[in-house]
């Protein structure tokens, strides 16, 4: 035998790893994603494939350029681009022009990403700070009761993706439903009758079509109408043990509390109290937010107190922002200003140090 | 028998147990030269009581107990003591070591029994100091210092490890199947030596015969067999103290504070010959094993033996990549087959390129998989983060030295960092009180 040193693989212990990488937890996040995504191109046609397709390529070109720039190794192929760019995907409309998708990706990668530092060290989630950034950049192209002109418009335009559609662009010229409720509980409040508008929003006929994403009401993002499909992506992560489940459902049961105790509009009607809570979750970004963009591993505390306590802020500014009078959605600003507060978390939310006398350290944290 | 539920904490590796398992263990033969360390175990290294060309037999005492925390060396074999000199051990720490020539033709000594019924805890405690107990599980600390408390402390449980947590290591289970009445001999003496009345055993449901063989001999002594559901660290003596009783040992302080004593089988197998046979510790159990190898197995190894003289190419079936001295979680990693066996090695694990993929390192994702995991309730992610920047004394606030190495943490990391390695230095660098983030930013 020979005795030489250098014969073998030096390495510290342990010896042995669970195999689960980087790349495999992105990938298979991804892979979560796409039956929502097969669900939305029979939803609205080739244009969200298209939309998608373009947010993730131009996230890995970003990506790539971002790698040549600051001269480091490449880094796309660990996955966390590609998500990036397929959840910034979802937050969009299916009809939005090329150069929004494109300077999202470009603000979620280089400005978001790179510019503190690459994968896991930047502190606000690409996909969420994106899409606020788009929607502020370009207000008309992106709130719901202008889609019509800004397809129009520019309908034979390049920069414009035609919609190879099964409804008719007006079926989408309403307000969006959680405008339209915006609206009707501000009327609620100034003391003007209700008026039968908010049953009939939140009838079991409406709120099956917006859980299914079928019907005249319905209308959205790419990735925040196929409410089933998402759903089906999250538990699939949960039972990978991607994400732990703690975030989404406290969030969503902290949010139905905030909505029941305050403001509520409906406390002397059971039903209507919970078809009005299922109308929020199943509007706007909630489900998309909750269980993919929240539970970012990056972004989101380390322990699961932290993440009772992430989620439990994220309820409360969701809350806040929907309530007020300015803006009906919530959920990607929340998340936001959520994520800043994620250093703090984490010094707040350290497990007990087993023997450190706390009784309750040693029991499952 | 009692289920005890599993560790709440920790990681479920494969365990490649089987592989060696119900295999009986092989007498290793005596080697042309031994190379016995004189420091074995934690504490100081003992002083050598010989010289060149000495006449040792068996169990001679060449190397001598060296203040409190310490423990004798004996040789494993009768031969020539040729020189002493400085070598490398399986865990990296040079040691001086006496190189002993061996005689072809080795005494063939019955033990002799020794009478025991009135043997006094003074009597106990000082057979197994003679015969250089030491932990065998891995810790090495010397044995007669655990069974000796200072005055004020009360032990009132004797807790025995079976769990063998780490996967492949079968040394442990062969020594329970082969040798079951002697060890539960060996904790009655223990339980007398300490005057308890409470016995536990831990062991993994991995291993069920095991387990049935012990409560069928140890239930007319009222020992208690534990099972746990496999999972790992569980055989860490914290873990197991907190499984086996609900008490945990405090931050800092050790198992005799609260009223605990923690065996592994193979010492109390030691202890069982040292004081039934007067024999010293010169040899033990080790298992073989990894993909590498051509015939996995348990050997029965003298102490000194080098692990080249056990080994050889025919052995292998594969090319081995990396060879593991230990379990392959707490183990080192070899440069070569130049290693002796010590009183603490448990095993040899021989991987072909397929067990070991070189990591990728990517930054942390802040995934918390490694607090989630970590038995020791610590944050490893925010541990690594603070020694990559050096700053040792801030990781120190953040209870580093809880911190038992069991590597959950780097297994499960995504990220592919090497947080107990990062952990371990830190360790070091904060005990010499080396505050290098104050220098570094003068
Ligand atoms: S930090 Fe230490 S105790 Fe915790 S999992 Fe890592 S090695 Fe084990
Ligand atoms: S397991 Fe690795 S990647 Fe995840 S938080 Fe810990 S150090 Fe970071």
């Amino acid at each position: 035998m020979n005795n030489q040193p250098g014969n073998f693989y030096i390495s510290p212990a342990p010896h042995l790893h669970s195999g689960r990488s980087v790349p495999v937890i992105m990938f298979t996040v991804f892979i979560s994603l796409l039956p929502a995504l097969a669900f939305s191109v029979y939803q609205f046609g080739l244009a969200s494939l298209y939309v998608t397709a373009l947010a993730v390529i131009s996230c890995l070109v970003f990506e790539l350029l971002g790698n040549k720039i600051k001269k480091e190794p490449i880094s796309i192929t660990d996955g966390s681009a590609a998500v990036t760019g397929i959840l910034f995907a979802f937050s969009l409309p299916p009809y939005v022009p090329a150069y929004i998708v494109i300077a999202g990706s470009f603000f979620a990668i280089i400005i978001v990403k790179a510019f503190f530092g690459g994968l896991g060290n930047n502190w606000i989630n690409p996909a969420a700070a994106a899409r606020i950034f788009v929607m502020f950049a370009w207000v008309p192209e992106l709130t719901g009761t202008c889609w019509i002109p800004a397809c129009t418009s520019a309908q034979n335009s390049f920069w414009v993706f035609e919609r190879l559609s099964r409804f008719k662009f007006d079926a989408l010229s309403f307000a969006t439903p959680l405008q339209q409720l915006a609206r009707l509980e501000g009327a609620i409040r100034t003391g003007a009758s209700p008026g039968t508008g908010i049953y009939e929003l939140i009838s079991p006929d409406n709120l099956k079509n917006l859980f299914w994403g079928i019907g005249p009401n319905v209308s959205g993002c790419i990735g925040e109408v196929p409410k089933l499909a998402l759903l089906a992506g999250a538990f699939f992560l949960f039972a990978r043990r991607i994400v732990f489940p703690v975030i989404p459902f406290t969030y969503i049961i902290f949010y139905i509390l905030l909505n029941t105790f305050i403001m509520n509009p409906f406390w002397s009607d059971p039903s209507a109290w919970l078809r009005y809570n299922l109308f929020h979750l199943l509007t706007g970004g909630f489900i998309a937010g909750a269980f993919f963009m929240a539970t970012d591993m990056v972004t989101s505390p380390i322990t699961p107190k932290g993440h009772l306590i992430f989620a439990a802020g994220l309820a409360l500014i969701t809350f806040i922002i929907r309530k007020g009078p300015g803006y009906p959605e919530g959920v990607s600003f929340a998340i936001v200003i959520m994520n800043a507060f994620v250093p703090l978390i984490n010094k707040f939310s350290r497990p007990a140090v087993f023997g450190t006398g706390s009784k309750k350290s040693g029991e499952k944290k | 028998m009692q289920n005890k539920g599993s560790l709440y904490a920790g990681i479920c590796p494969s365990h490649y147990e089987e592989i060696t398992m119900h295999k009986p263990a092989i007498r290793a033969k005596v080697p042309e030269r031994l190379y016995i360390p004189l420091s074995q175990h934690i504490g100081a290294p003992a002083v050598s009581c010989v010289e060149p060309g000495y006449q040792v037999k068996k169990g001679t005492l060449i190397g001598k107990i060296n203040g409190i925390i310490s423990a004798n060396v004996h040789a494993s074999a009768d031969g020539t003591v040729e020189k002493i000199e400085k070598r490398r051990t399986g865990n990296g720490m040079i040691s001086d070591t006496v190189v002993i020539k061996t005689d072809p033709a080795q005494a063939e000594t019955e033990p002799v029994l020794q009478p025991v019924e009135n043997i006094t805890r003074e009597q106990i405690i000082r057979k197994i100091t003679d015969a250089g107990i030491v932990g065998m599980g891995g810790a090495t600390f010397p044995t007669q210092v655990k069974l000796a408390p200072p005055p004020g402390k009360t032990i009132d449980t004797l807790i025995i490890n079976a769990a063998e947590c780490e996967p492949y290591l079968t040394c442990d289970y062969r020594l329970m199947i082969e040798h079951t009445a002697e060890i539960i001999s060996g904790i009655v003496l223990l339980k007398k030596c300490l005057g308890v009345n409470r016995v536990i055993i831990g062991i993994e449901a991995d291993k069920p015969e095991a387990a049935k063989l012990l409560d069928e001999q140890g239930k007319i002594h009222n020992i208690e067999v534990f099972i746990f559901s496999v999972k790992y660290p569980q055989g860490a003596e914290k873990q197991l103290i907190f499984m086996s009783t609900g008490r945990q040992v405090p931050s800092g302080g050790l198992p005799m504070d609260i009223g605990c004593v923690v065996s592994n089988v193979a010492t109390i197998y030691a202890a069982y010959r040292a004081v039934y046979f007067n024999e010293s510790l010169t040899e033990r159990y080790i298992t073989f094993s990894g993909r590498a190898l051509k015939n996995p197995r348990n050997m029965i190894v003298k102490t000194g033996t080098l692990l080249g003289d056990l080994i050889n190419e025919n052995d292998f079936s594969d090319k081995p990549e990396k060879i593991i001295s230990g379990g392959p979680m707490m183990g080192f990693s070899l440069e070569n087959l130049d290693v002796p066996v010590t009183k603490g090695t448990s095993g040899f694990l021989f991987f072909s390129a397929q067990d070991y993929k070189k990591k990728k390192e990517y930054n942390c994702i802040s995934c918390g998989a490694c607090a989630f995991v970590c038995p020791a309730g610590l944050l490893p992610s925010e541990l690594l983060r603070l020694t990559e920047n050096m700053k040792y004394l801030k990781a120190m606030e953040n209870n580093l030295l809880d911190c038992m190495e069991c590597g959950s943490c780097s297994f499960v990391c995504p990220a592919g960092k090497q947080i107990v390695q990062s952990i371990k230095t830190a360790k070091q660098m904060a005990r010499n009180k080396l505050e290098f983030n104050v220098y570094c930013h003068l």
